[in-house]
């Protein structure tokens, strides 16, 4: 066994006991678990059989460190988009959930005021 | 609820939407209240951290207390949406700093409830009044007014005006779409490319009553670029819903609301 193959080895140890150390607690939901997940698996593939790697390089004609590192930033990139797109999406709800919350406070509270008297 | 919305007591309703205003906030409320006795006032209490609340309970308005800072925004649009679950057929937006002096609204409110149009800006710079803004602002102003008639095909000359009044229509329109970042420019586009009809208004505003808003060169270059990104934003985006849909929506809603009432 490589020396690189037990370092991704271990990486993707980490990744996955990470992933579901931060389920078991709660802090991450499963549907968004699911990209990390599968970051390990790829990891522990990679780890298991280098050949594949060499293969795959070989195929899409990927053989510069550059390229490969572009791969990775690129990846890193669109998870990124994807968190961006989620934050806005959640700082919508949360601003409309705000407005709603505050719209039927004040319906609320005009309502006790004026059934107040009558009881 | 103590008053039916569909009387005409409670056909017009003033947003004053205010962040920390408690030194001039009861005094807009109470020239509110003497200009337009028939209206309503509600003042949107961005999270502030005085007492603005409190002042304006005590000026007789209504008050709606977002439980964060939206930011002005979200603010007006929690108003927005207020009329609108309210039943509210006009809404008058002015600022809580003393900024707009009610006794305009009048003039602001003819050409929506002639039915001339669907949003009336109160203009500083239609015709030549006192306000005097800086050099950085003016250019901003100059050129958001030259932009803007651009894209509206329309003359505008004052964008970044907070004085409006707004019809049952473009009311729904913005308390669904209003874009949170810059409402006064993007607003103005996002409702004339859905067929919404805007028109201006002389004006005259006073100076800030109260708190300071001082924009030198380097925040207003900045705050030109955001507006400016955001505008090329919302011309790229998918369009808002149409005018005629809205106007259908009402219209099914309230044929609904009169079958439901014979039943």
């Amino acid at each position: 066994m490589l020396k690189i193959q037990i370092f991704i080895g271990i990486v993707g140890v980490v990744f996955s006991l990470t992933t579901l150390e931060l389920l078991r607690r709660r802090l991450l939901r499963p549907r968004y678990a699911l990209v990390w997940a599968g970051m390990s698996a790829v990891t522990f593939f990679v780890a298991l059989f280098p050949r594949l790697v060499a293969m795959a390089a070989e195929l899409t004609g990927m053989t510069y460190t550059s390229a490969v590192i572009t791969l990775i930033f690129a990846f890193g990139a669109l998870m990124l988009m994807n968190y961006s797109v989620i934050v806005s999406r959640q700082s919508n709800r949360i601003i409309r959930l705000t407005q709603e919350v505050a719209v039927l406070r004040e319906q609320l509270e005009r309502h006790v005021a004026a059934s107040r008297p009558r009881e | 609820m103590d008053e039916a919305p569909s009387t005409p007591a409670t056909r017009l309703l003033v947003v004053i939407p205010a962040w920390n205003e408690a030194a001039s906030i009861g005094s807009v409320v109470a020239a509110v209240r003497r200009e337009l006795p028939e209206a309503v006032t509600l003042v949107v209490n961005d999270g502030s951290t005085d007492d603005t609340s409190a002042e304006a309970r005590r000026a007789g308005a209504r008050v709606m207390d977002l439980p964060d800072n939206l930011g002005i925004g979200g603010a007006v649009q929690a108003g927005y949406l207020y009329a609108v679950r309210e039943g509210f057929e006009v809404v008058a937006r002015i600022d809580g700093d003393g900024q707009h002096p009610p006794s305009e609204i009048l003039k602001v409110l003819a050409p929506v409830l002639e039915g001339r149009a669907d949003l009336a800006i109160g203009s500083r710079f239609l015709e030549a009044g006192d306000y005097r803004p800086s050099r950085a602002r003016r250019a901003g102003i100059r050129l958001f007014a030259w932009l803007l008639s651009r894209i509206c095909g329309q003359r505008l000359t004052d964008t970044t005006s907070g004085f409006r009044v707004s019809g049952r229509l473009a009311t729904a329109h913005m308390a669904d779409r209003l874009p949170c970042d810059y409402p006064e420019v993007e607003s103005l586009i996002s409702l004339r490319l859905a067929g919404y009809t805007l028109f201006e208004v002389p004006v005259e505003m006073a100076d800030r009553a109260e708190g300071i808003s001082s924009i030198g060169w380097t925040r207003a270059v900045y705050y030109v670029l955001k507006v400016l990104l955001a505008v090329a934003v919302d011309l790229c985006a998918k369009p808002h819903g149409s005018r005629e849909e809205m106007a259908r929506r009402f219209a099914s809603e309230s044929k609904k609301a009169s079958e439901d009432a014979s039943c």
